[in-house]
């Protein structure tokens, strides 16, 4: 907006809520484009889910010159969000020649041009994030809009994470330190950056992780009732439905832990360290104790039902599983060891700090 | 039963040209769809998975439908998805086309569904697929990421900057570390893309597979004995099928010498080949080979052959012997390039018909007939199973095929019938001289075929895959169980 000056009830301009809105669009139809691969398994570069993403990341980044031609002071968040659309535009330009001369390969880090896309992707959500946390640092108020950003960035992190994405893989060493560095980042910086004033801004974590777990679970239960089959063989795996994701990880009660240490201001850079690591191994250490025996339940016949569509039963049309769906994988060549849960340990404590730093930027921009 | 079983062997079997060639992957299928006769181009994509287009000519009019369906050699029916539907091509008749994903290497069959008049039917057309080529980078796209790069360079420096003096810190360390950080991540995007073209190109593409080849003298014969290349991985050699009754078809080639021969395994890794009277010198060695899963290879290597050792009573360690199907020539093309004639020293000739410029990736059919100088066709007589083979060169050894024929199979195959059923009549004509035999024989033949007097005709579908000077060698057998080799120099235009 023009003007610096807004009183306590100004509300979040209209060119915030739609970046933050296109951000989450571009989010879901990165989840949507994956079950569509898994099972129709045949898409044109316009296909509904690649067409949803793309238009919302031209959405956030016309969003961010919106804001940089009507702003006296030429916000940062705006300059990344043109960042981040123009950084998501060239991956779109590279990934269909990419695909035909060297053939096609999913997931995000596959390959330079998943990497330019996921690089403009992250840079979106910081700019949508830095954005609303200044609007909310002038006006002392917090807007939901900041934790449902924050909501979609752990959506999207979490699904970057493709190579041990399913429970069966989660008695795994290597879960829980991709986990480790994946997570613990955002959660304490969307808590660090919240003025604590207000319960909104206290547990914007947990709001955040809320948000997460309530899109996942929502295609979780709408996605298997739209019917579709596989139009590309072989087909190892006889699906007769939208692929649902997996059922969300359970990070609301590691970010309310998260929320409880984070509020303190005004501390020693010792106390800062201290905190900030503590932050990491509170979460590394409550997650596992969720989803390790949580992993357990998904492969159970007891989570074979449409609210967490687990029990070994819904996988893409390209995995030959066998009869692995309720085992457990990984237990040989990843297992848990003491070596794998101090680099766990190790990497939370890091990615708890760059977040605490990242939140405290956050938590001070005004413009 | 002989005539059924030569009905059966020219009828049944439908007539493809499908090797793993030497930069020349599109594999052309004619044959019967059950009642409707169809001729199909499969073009597979450059980089697997990816797209192969697949163009069908039904050659009847009475076809509602034609649809295709890839399925990977060894699936069962039960990991078939639906078939796609191939959509007709405006302006042509009877011509269908469709694009199919193909998601792995390997060898697939290729099922094309038709639907007409006459009832559903399906052909199948086995295919091998594998990353070939990597297309080069468009320009226009060369620059866009040029540019978007640049601007994300600098545009992370600024931030940079920016938010630093947001921060009341100095903007200088902030972006120089913008410009380490940025400036890292996109050399570090350059020299990823780099390793993978790098990867791809060396590992990936079907490139034709070196292997060793060593000659040596065995008696009064000159035996050339092939290895695979350890140093490289590759398929064994222990799980092959022949092709045409031949585990490996192998081809010499020089300048002026061409050889077409059988080797025969000596063991898992290991074939032996007698050589023909060729000359001494270097040689191209090229190489068919068909697995077991139905996927083809072409194997490669160079070799210096050693002068043909004195016909003599020498002791041959080997048992050793040529293959009846082996043909040679050192005939020296002595017409000109670009001509249409090759003459062979007893008057016959071989013409290739047609005229007019070749452009590559033109649909083709190149249409051999061989007749005396007055234009008597003379009888060809199957030659491993086919009418006619031909190889096809491009002169920097950049394209090498090995091609089988279509042809107007209800002509020529009741010509061999015919031959074989009525034997007695035309030793009856024959005159018994070498020469003059094929003409006595012709005679007798023109007076009571005369409508089939032209089906001596061998037509190969090709679509040449890149402009440049090439040398087709067209192998014909005549009655008399010679084969000839007609060499023909020509050039391949630019695509249309």
């Amino acid at each position: 907006m023009a003007s610096e000056r807004e009183t306590h009830r100004a509300s979040l301009p209209l060119s915030h809520i739609v970046a933050s809105i296109a951000v989450a669009l571009a989010v879901l139809g990165y989840l949507w484009d994956y079950s569509w691969d898994a099972t129709i398994g045949k898409d044109s570069f316009w296909s509904p889910p690649h067409f949803l993403s793309w238009a919302a990341s031209v959405v956030a980044g016309l969003c961010g010159v919106w804001v940089l031609i009507r702003s006296a002071t030429r916000p940062i968040g705006a300059w990344l969000l043109v960042w981040g659309g123009v950084a998501v535009q060239a991956a779109a330009l590279l990934d269909p020649w990419w695909q035909t001369a060297y053939g096609f390969h999913g997931g995000s880090w596959l390959g330079p041009p998943q990497a330019l896309l996921t690089a403009g992707t992250l840079a979106l959500h910081a700019g949508a994030l830095l954005l609303i946390a200044a609007w909310q640092n002038r006006t002392g108020r917090v807007s939901p809009f900041f934790s449902i950003s924050g909501g979609m960035l752990l959506a999207f992190l979490v699904s970057l994470n493709t190579e041990v994405a399913w429970p069966n893989l989660y008695h795994t060493g290597l879960f829980y330190e991709v986990m480790a560095v994946l997570i613990p980042v955002a959660l304490v910086a969307i808590s660090r950056a919240t003025p604590n004033g207000t319960r909104a801004g206290r547990w914007s974590a947990t709001f955040a992780a809320l948000v997460y777990m309530g899109v996942i679970c929502s295609l979780v239960w709408l996605f298997p009732l739209y019917p579709a089959k596989p139009l590309l063989g072989p087909i190892y795996f006889p699906i007769d439905h939208l692929l649902p994701p997996i059922f969300p990880l359970i990070l609301a009660v590691p970010a309310l832990a998260i929320d409880r240490l984070a509020q303190k201001r005004d501390l020693s850079l010792g106390t800062e360290w201290a905190l900030a690591a503590a932050c990491g191994l509170v979460f590394l250490a409550i997650f596992f104790a969720i989803e390790w025996p949580f992993a357990s339940f998904m492969l159970s016949p007891s989570a074979d039902n449409w609210f967490f569509a687990g029990g070994g039963k819904h996988w893409p049309f390209y995995f030959e599983v066998g009869d692995g769906a309720t085992k457990f994988w990984g237990l040989t060549k990843i297992p848990m060891t003491v070596g794998s849960a101090v680099t766990a340990a190790l990497l939370a404590i890091g990615s708890a700090r760059l977040g605490w730093w990242w939140g405290d930027w956050m938590g001070a921009v005004r413009r | 039963m002989k005539k059924l079983a030569l009905y059966l062997l020219l009828f049944g079997a439908p007539a493809f040209a499908a090797f793993a060639h030497v930069g020349s992957p599109n594999t052309f299928f004619q044959g019967d769809a059950g009642p409707y006769p169809i001729r199909a181009v499969i073009r597979p994509p450059g980089a697997v998975p990816g797209l192969a287009e697949i163009s069908i000519r039904v050659q009847t009019d009475d076809v509602e439908r034609v649809s295709v369906l890839p399925g990977l050699v060894g699936d069962s029916a039960a990991l078939r998805p639906p078939p796609d539907e191939a959509k007709r091509v405006p302006g042509e008749p009877n011509m269908f086309s469709a694009e199919l994903w193909l998601m792995d290497s390997g060898a697939y069959g290729i099922e094309i569904r038709v639907e007409g008049k006459k009832g559903p039917a399906t052909a199948t057309v086995p295919v091998t697929v594998a990353s070939i080529a990597r297309q080069p980078l468009p320009a226009e796209l060369a620059f866009a990421l040029g540019l978007a790069g640049l601007f994300l360079f600098v545009a992370a420096i600024f931030i940079a900057g920016k938010a630093a003096r947001d921060l009341d810190r100095s903007p200088k360390i902030a972006m120089s570390g913008a410009a380490v950080i940025t400036g890292g991540m996109l050399a570090g995007f350059g020299a990823w893309w780099n390793q993978i073209d790098r990867d791809f190109t060396s590992n990936v593409i079907t490139k034709p597979v070196p292997i060793n080849v060593a000659a040596r003298i065995d008696g009064s014969r000159r035996v050339v004995e092939l290895t695979p290349d350890r140093d490289k991985p590759g398929p064994k050699w222990s799980s092959l099928v022949p092709d045409h009754g031949k585990l490996m078809h192998l081809f010499l080639i020089s300048k002026t010498g061409f050889a077409h021969i059988h080797p025969v395994q000596q063991g898992p890794d290991r074939f032996d080949v007698i050589v023909p009277p060729l000359p001494r010198g270097e040689y191209e060695v090229y190489g068919d080979l068909t697995y077991e899963n139905g996927a083809s290879q072409t194997v490669v290597a160079k070799i210096a052959l050693p002068e043909p050792p004195p016909a003599g009573d020498e002791a041959q360690n080997s048992p050793l012997v040529a293959d009846e199907d082996d043909s040679w020539t050192i005939d020296q093309v002595k017409d000109a390039m670009g001509s249409r004639v090759f003459s062979f020293s007893d008057g016959v000739e071989m013409r290739w018909v047609g005229s007019g410029p070749i452009h590559a990736n033109d649909e083709n059919a190149l249409s051999f007939t061989l007749a005396t100088k007055e234009g008597e066709p003379v009888g060809i007589v199957p030659y491993m199973g086919m009418l006619s083979h031909a190889a096809v060169r491009r002169d920097d050894a950049q394209v090498f095929v090995h091609l089988h024929p279509i042809g107007t199979y209800s002509m020529a195959s009741s010509e061999v019938i015919d031959r074989a059923a009525a034997p007695a009549a035309a030793a009856a004509t024959s005159t018994g001289a070498a020469g003059g035999d094929e003409h006595a024989h012709h005679h007798h033949h023109h007076h009571h075929h005369q409508q089939r007097a032209v089906a001596q005709t061998v037509s190969f579908p090709y679509a040449f895959p890149s402009a440049g000077n090439y040398r087709i060698w067209v192998q014909m057998k005549s009655k008399d169980n010679s084969v000839r080799t007609g060499i023909f120099d020509f050039e391949v235009l630019g695509p249309k």
